[in-house]
């Protein structure tokens, strides 16, 4: 008689589940080596943008190539993904890629924060704080935090190597100096671990204290640019700020109108054509979350149904 | 099953992994979890069965991230089973000099690293990976390790590694962003020291 281990039952599985004539995963396994490697090289250069040799995906750049081919090279058929976009799980880009993985991984997905051991995601950190042995990873449009002021590549490569961000303060200052106040609210520049100065994708500014000693890894892709950057759990994540102006993030007098949270980022939601607006969770697992245990916020503008905007 | 017992120059009868695409994909995990949270053990439970002296973990370690793309180089002899079994396997290319190898694996632990190409401060990436095997791995307090991927520190005990290789390592890693990645096995297990993972030893009361 012969046994069936656990992981032939797997293995099995999986040949099952994910769609015949795709490799698991999409990418082939010499193209997921490649990107393996460089992906621990980044963990070991915190904050470094290692070169990675990109692949043709089928979506078009913009929809998060980068993002795709790290959780395509990582994920194996025990994870469960989620995958968001402006905070939503629902959006056309965040299902298309929760699709592509269910189809050609078989894995499992979700839109629970805390359900998930892999979270991608374009322009958030989930509110939820992420957990040990979870993997956040950015789909990142422009890796090089330098490159407005300094376009060579041999130039940044320097500037980095050196530590030498003179310039990169110089241009936030400028900005204080023209508009009294950092304007930069998203793609905000970091610093991790005191050496390399990394763009965190743009996030809010709001999101960038979640990067700090975060317990989840961080992993980043730049598809256009074939670049793979990490931090790792527990690291040093400090937003470049000046004496005389530190760093701040965003906040609200007003609270979510669905779940009254005062704490998250909130979106700006027009709800009529006569101009009413209310606030509401960017993140929309997390308002859900609070309204499932009974959190109420201070309501919708009349005539206004949550559907809507559901 | 006697002619396989005489493996031909090409064909080892030792076996990889029976189900790469998914078998390299739970190893490359471990891998990931150990780099980036150092001196945390993992442990292969694959079947594997690598040729002596190699064992479980660095052969896992060895088929997972190798193949023809990868300069390697080993402390056994070109012509060693191990030699022949990963170049069967992955494909891998077997260079002369450790300078120039992308992963160097070393079967015992040396005194002191040879050359070791560190990369270089614009592309520190290209610096190399070392795979060390040890007598046993575990978390009694002999290293204490600082760093990312550590909350506040963690102990490591590689057994049989000799104290000039940790001080062979700081030196090389002080020049950070250049530097050199620890890949440790013993046996099944597994765990890391990437370049920016400062060690103190603690001295115990036989020195
Ligand atoms: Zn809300």
């Amino acid at each position: 008689m012969t046994a069936i281990s656990g992981e032939q039952k797997k293995s099995s599985r999986l040949k099952e589940k994910t769609l015949d004539g795709y490799n698991f995963a999409y990418l082939d396994d010499q193209t997921k080596r490649m990107i393996r490697r460089a992906t621990l090289k980044a963990v070991a250069i915190p904050g470094y943008q290692v070169p990675f040799g990109s692949r043709e995906m089928p979506l078009p750049f913009g929809w998060g190539t980068g993002g795709i081919q790290v959780t395509a090279s990582i994920i194996g058929i025990d994870d469960t993904l989620k995958v968001i976009d402006q905070g939503a799980d629902d959006t056309t880009n965040a299902v298309n890629i929760r699709r592509f993985f269910a189809k050609t991984a078989g894995v499992e997905t979700t839109e629970n924060t805390s359900d998930a051991s892999i979270i991608q995601t374009r322009h958030r950190i989930p509110e939820a704080k992420l957990k040990s042995d979870q993997i956040i990873v950015y789909q990142v449009p422009i890796p090089e935090p330098l490159r407005w002021i300094e376009p060579r590549e041999e130039e940044t490569r320097k500037m980095h190597a050196l530590t030498e961000y003179g310039v990169m303060h110089v241009g936030l200052y400028e900005n204080i100096a023209h508009f009294g106040k950092v304007t930069t609210s998203y793609n905000y520049p970091v610093q991790v671990n005191d050496h390399y100065v990394m763009s965190p994708s743009p996030i809010p500014k709001f999101d960038n204290p979640k990067m700090d000693e975060m317990p989840a890894l961080q992993l980043f892709g730049a598809g256009r640019e074939k670049r793979i950057y990490a931090v790792p759990p527990y690291t040093k994540v400090k937003s470049l700020d000046f004496e005389d102006h530190p760093f701040e993030i965003e906040s609200w007098s007003e609270c979510c109108a669905l779940c009254g949270s005062s704490s998250s980022f909130l979106d700006e939601v027009i709800t009529d054509d006569k101009g009413s607006r209310m606030f509401v969770c960017s993140d929309s697992n997390f308002c859900a979350n609070r309204r499932a245990k009974g959190h109420k916020g201070p309501g919708l503008p009349r005539k206004f149904e949550i559907k809507d905007i559901e | 099953m006697a002619l396989l017992q005489e493996p031909t120059d090409n064909i080892p009868v030792e076996t990889g992994f029976d189900d790469p695409v998914y078998e390299s994909q739970i190893v490359f995990r471990k891998i990931l979890k150990v780099m980036s949270e150092p001196g945390t053990i993992k442990k292969i439970k694959n079947k594997l069965s690598a040729p002596a002296p190699m064992m479980k973990a660095t052969a896992a370690v060895c088929l997972t991230l190798m193949d023809f793309q990868t300069k390697v180089w080993l402390d056994l002899p070109r012509d060693s089973e191990v030699s022949k079994y990963l170049k069967f396997h992955t494909g891998l290319r077997i260079v002369e000099h450790s300078s120039e190898a992308d992963f160097v694996v070393f079967f015992s632990a040396p005194d002191e690293l040879p050359p070791l190409n560190l990369g270089t401060d614009e592309n520190p990436e290209t610096a190399a990976t070392v795979i060390i095997q040890t007598q046993s791995l575990d978390d009694t307090k002999k290293l204490k390790l600082t760093g990312p991927g550590i909350k506040k520190s963690r102990f490591l005990n590689a057994e049989n590694i000799p104290t000039s290789l940790w001080d062979h390592r700081g030196k090389a890693n002080s020049l950070f962003p250049k530097g050199i990645d620890i890949i440790l096995t013993s046996s099944e297990k597994l765990s890391a020291l990437p370049r920016t993972t400062k060690i103190k030893m603690i001295k115990t009361e036989k020195g």
